[in-house]
C-alpha cells in the first residue's frame, strides 16, 4: 500500500474527530493531537531513502485524475512540517493550557498540518492551491486565537494579505490551464517545453510566473510583501508561532515557489524568460535579507524581533535557490547550480529548526515572566537554565558561528553566490550575516546575561512538557551542523536532484 | 497627486496583463482531458451528470480539500468570535410578521426536502452535495428570520459535520485498503445508469457533503448571529 495520501488523511481525519469525541471527552484534542502527529513525524522520517512514489487519487492516470507525488523534495519537506508540527503540540499541551477552545485549537492544528502536508504531496496545480488554501486559513484563525484586539488586528491583516495571494495564485493557475489545458504539474511542464519551446515564452506563460512569484513570495513573506509577517507571527501563541515562521512560509511559500518554477515552468533548462525570473526571484531575496536584518536590530518585542529575523532568513534560503536557477538558466555549470540549490534548501531546514526553537523559547519566557519586552528582561540564565541554553544554541545557529549548522548553510549559499559571479550580492549577504549576529548578540546579552532583576526575579524554569521539546530542536540544530555527511546525502541530496531534474519528474508522473 | 499615480500606474499594469493574455487563444477547441470526460465518464463513472463525475469522481480529492476549507473556515469563525466574549442571545430583535413565521412552518420541511433531493441526486441531475447543503442551510436562516428566540442544536450540527467529513475521509481509505488500492477509488458496484443507486461511492460521498455543508452553513449563521448586539 502506497503510504503518500496518509500524510493528507490522517490529519484530516484527526481534525473531523477532534471535536465529535471533544462532545464527550475534553482530553480528545490533546490525545489525538499527540497520537497523529506522531504517527506522521515517525512516517516521514522513515520515508528518508525510499525512491520517488507517485499515487493516483481514485485510481485515474495523471493527466485526467490527481497525482500524488513523493520524492527527495517532498520527503525534505514532509521531515519538517511533520516533525515540528509533532514537538509544537508536545509544547502546546502545557502552554496553551491557559486559552479556552482548546478542542477548536487542536483541530485547527490538524488541519493546518493536513493543508501543508497537501501542498507539498499534490502533484496537480488546482489541488495545491485547496491545501493551500486549508492551511492559510487555518493560520489565519489561530493567529486571531487569543482574540486580544492587536490578535484580531493581526489576524485580520495577514487574511486580506493572504487572499490577495492565494487570488494571485489561483489566476495564475487558470492561466497556465487556459494555456496548455491540463492541471497536472508534470503534463504542464511537457506541453510547455515541447509547445513552447521554453526558450521563447509564451507571453500568457510568463504573466502566469510573475503572479505565482508575487503570490507564494507573499505567503513566504519576501521583501516587499512581508508587511504582515512582523505582526501575525508575534500575536500567535507562541507554538502556532513556531509553526508559521519554522514550517508554513516554507511550505506555501519557498517549496510551492520552487516546485512550481522548477517543475512547471522548466527552470532547468537555459532560456531568456527563465533568467528574467531568476533574476526577480535574487532581487526579492536580496531586500529581503538586507530589509529584514536591519529592521531586526531595532525591536525591543523579542518575538518581533524574531520575526523580522524571519524575513532576513527566508531570503538566504531563496537566494540560494534563485542563484542556482540563474546559473541554470544563463547556462552555467549544473554543478554550480546543484552547490547553491542545496545550500538554499540546508538553510531552509535549519531554519526550520533553530527559528522554531527560539519561538518555543519565547513563549517559555513569556509563561515563566509575563513580558516579551527585551528592556524589562536580565538574567535569566540563572533563573531559566535550560531555556537559556536552547536560547542559545539557537542564536549561535541562526547567526552562522561555526560549527553550528546556520553557519553551513550560509557559508554554501555564499560560496556559491561568488562562483556565480555576483559578488555584489555575495558582499551584502556577508555583510547581512554580521548583522544577524549582532541582534542575536543583543537578545543575548539584554535576556540572558547580566543581573536578575525585574520580572525575572520571580521566574522559574518552564515545565519539561515545554523545555523537552525544545532540548530535542537545539540537539538538532547542533546534529545538523556536525553530522552534515550523514544528512546531507541521504535527506539534501536527493532533494536536490528532484529539484534539478524536471524531466524525471515528468516521467515519474506521467509513466 | 497619489490617486493620479495610482491610476496611471493600474492602468499600466491593466493594459500589460491584458497584452498577455492575448496570447492565449480564445474560444479554442476544448482541451484533450476535457473531451475525455465528456466521452468516457457515464462509463468510467457510472454517473449521467458529467460534472459530478469530474467533481467526486476524477477528482473527488480537490472536493475533500474544498469541503475541509468550508470546514476550517467555519471553525475558525467559531473559535474567533464564540470567544469574543460577545453576548449570547438577541434581545432587542422584532419579532417576524405572522406572514413569515407562518409561512415558515409549511416551507421549512419542504426546503430540506428539496435540499436532500439535490444531493441525493446529484450524480444523476444538475446540482449535488454543494448545491444541496446551501439550500439545506437556507431553511435553518428562515427559521432565523421567522423566530428570533430559536436556536439551532450546536451539539446536533457539530455531530453532522465531524460525522460526514469522517465518512469522506473513511470513504477515502476504503479505497485505499479494497480492491484498487487507491485513495477515494470507487469500490462500490456501479449498478445500472441513471438510477438512484448507481455511481458506487458517488451518491454516498454527495449524502456526506450535503450534509456537512448544510450543517456548517448553518453553523456560520448562528455564529454571526450570536453578535448582532
Amino acid at each position: 500500500m502506497n503510504p503518500v495520501p496518509l500524510y493528507v488523511a490522517i490529519p484530516l481525519g484527526a481534525a473531523f474527530l477532534i471535536p465529535l469525541l471533544g462532545m464527550w471527552w475534553k482530553k480528545s484534542g490533546e490525545t489525538l493531537a499527540v497520537l497523529s502527529t506522531l504517527v506522521l513525524a515517525v512516517m516521514a522520517i522513515l520515508a528518508i531513502g525510499t525512491p520517488a512514489m507517485v499515487h493516483h487519487m481514485g485510481g485515474w492516470t495523471a493527466p485526467l485524475g490527481i497525482a500524488l507525488v513523493s520524492d527527495g523534495l517532498t520527503v525534505l519537506l514532509l521531515i519538517a512540517v511533520n516533525v515540528i508540527a509533532f514537538l509544537c503540540i508536545i509544547f502546546s499541551l502545557k502552554y496553551m493550557k491557559v486559552y479556552t477552545g482548546l478542542t477548536k485549537y487542536y483541530s485547527l492544528f490538524m488541519l493546518m498540518v493536513a493543508g501543508m502536508n497537501g501542498v507539498v504531496v499534490s502533484g496537480d496545480l488546482f489541488n495545491l492551491f485547496v491545501f493551500l488554501e486549508v492551511a492559510s486559513i487555518a493560520s489565519y484563525a489561530l493567529v486571531a486565537f487569543g482574540v486580544e484586539a492587536d490578535e484580531l488586528e493581526a489576524g485580520f491583516k495577514y487574511m486580506i494579505l493572504g487572499s490577495v495571494a492565494s487570488v494571485m495564485i489561483l489566476f495564475a493557475v487558470g492561466t497556465v490551464y487556459a494555456v496548455t489545458g491540463t492541471l497536472n504539474m508534470a503534463d504542464a511542464s511537457r506541453e510547455i517545453a515541447t509547445r513552447f519551446g521554453g526558450a521563447e515564452m509564451n507571453p500568457a506563460l510568463l504573466l502566469a510566473a510573475a503572479f505565482f512569484l508575487m503570490g507564494f513570495g507573499l505567503k513566504a513573506a519576501l521583501v516587499p510583501f512581508h508587511a504582515w509577517l512582523p505582526d501575525a507571527h508575534p500575536s500567535a501563541p507562541a507554538p502556532i508561532s513556531a509553526m508559521l515562521s519554522g514550517v508554513v512560509i516554507k511550505s506555501l511559500g519557498v517549496y510551492a515557489m520552487c516546485r512550481v518554477m522548477f517543475h512547471v515552468f522548466g527552470f532547468g533548462t537555459a532560456s531568456p524568460s527563465s533568467a528574467i525570473i531568476a533574476n526577480a526571484m535574487i532581487g526579492f531575496s536580496v531586500l529581503s535579507i538586507v530589509v529584514g536584518g536591519l529592521l531586526a536590530i531595532g525591536q525591543w518585542d523579542f518575538k518581533r524581533l524574531l520575526a523580522y529575523s524571519s524575513i532576513g532568513q527566508i531570503g538566504y534560503v531563496t537566494l540560494g535557490i534563485g542563484v542556482g536557477a540563474r546559473v541554470l538558466a544563463t547556462g552555467g555549470t549544473r554543478s554550480l547550480a546543484a552547490l547553491a540549490i542545496l545550500g538554499g534548501l540546508f538553510h531552509l531546514i535549519n531554519h526550520a529548526a533553530f527559528k522554531s526553537l527560539l519561538f518555543l523559547s519565547s513563549g517559555a519566557i513569556q509563561q515563566a515572566t509575563g513580558t516579551r519586552d527585551m528592556k524589562m528582561l536580565s538574567g535569566l540564565r540563572k533563573r531559566m537554565p535550560i531555556t537559556a541554553a536552547t536560547t542559545n544554541l539557537a542564536a549561535l545557529s541562526i547567526s552562522g558561528v561555526p560549527p553550528f549548522s546556520g553557519f553551513w548553510s550560509k557559508l554554501i549559499i555564499i560560496v556559491a553566490t561568488i562562483r556565480a559571479g555576483l559578488m555584489g550580492v555575495a558582499v551584502v549577504a556577508i555583510a547581512m550575516a554580521f548583522v544577524t549576529l549582532a541582534y542575536y548578540v543583543k537578545v543575548q546579552r539584554e535576556i540572558l546575561f547580566g543581573p536578575v532583576r525585574g520580572p525575572a526575579e520571580s521566574a522559574k524554569e518552564v515545565s519539561p512538557l515545554m523545555y523537552v521539546p525544545m532540548i530535542i530542536l537545539a540537539i538538532v540544530c547542533v546534529g545538523f551542523g556536525l553530522l552534515y555527511p550523514v544528512l546531507g546525502s541521504r535527506i539534501l541530496e536527493p532533494a536536490r536532484d528532484a529539484l534539478l531534474n524536471g524531466a524525471e519528474y515528468v516521467k515519474l508522473v506521467l509513466g | 497627486m497619489r490617486a493620479t499615480v495610482g491610476l496611471i500606474l493600474l492602468a499600466v499594469i491593466g493594459v500589460g496583463v491584458g497584452i498577455s493574455l492575448l496570447a492565449i487563444p480564445f474560444g479554442a477547441p476544448k482541451t484533450e482531458i476535457g473531451d475525455y470526460y465528456i466521452e468516457n465518464a457515464r462509463e468510467d463513472t457510472g454517473a449521467t451528470n458529467v460534472v459530478t463525475s469530474v467533481v467526486v469522481g476524477y477528482r473527488a480529492f480537490d472536493t475533500l480539500g474544498e469541503v475541509t476549507v468550508l470546514f476550517v473556515a467555519a471553525l475558525g469563525l467559531g473559535a474567533v468570535l464564540a470567544t469574543a466574549g460577545g453576548k449570547r442571545g438577541r434581545s432587542g430583535v422584532e419579532p417576524a410578521s405572522l406572514i413569515l413565521s407562518a409561512g415558515n412552518i409549511f416551507l421549512f420541511p419542504l426546503i430540506l426536502l428539496f435540499g436532500a433531493y439535490i444531493f441525493t441526486h446529484g450524480h444523476l441531475t444538475p446540482g449535488g452535495g454543494f448545491q444541496g447543503g446551501a439550500v439545506i442551510a437556507s431553511a435553518f436562516l428562515l427559521v432565523y428570520l421567522s423566530s428570533p428566540g430559536k436556536r439551532i442544536n450546536e451539539s446536533g450540527a457539530t455531530l453532522t459535520e465531524s460525522v460526514s467529513g469522517l465518512v469522506f475521509v473513511a470513504i477515502g481509505l476504503l479505497g485505499l485498503t479494497y480492491g484498487t488500492h487507491y485513495f477515494l477509488a470507487n469500490f462500490l458496484p456501479k449498478g445500472t445508469l441513471n438510477t438512484l443507486f448507481s455511481a458506487g461511492i458517488i451518491p454516498v460521498i454527495y449524502c456526506a457533503i450535503g450534509l456537512k455543508v448544510g450543517s456548517e452553513l448553518a453553523g456560520v449563521v448562528d455564529n454571526l448571529m450570536e453578535e448582532t448586539e
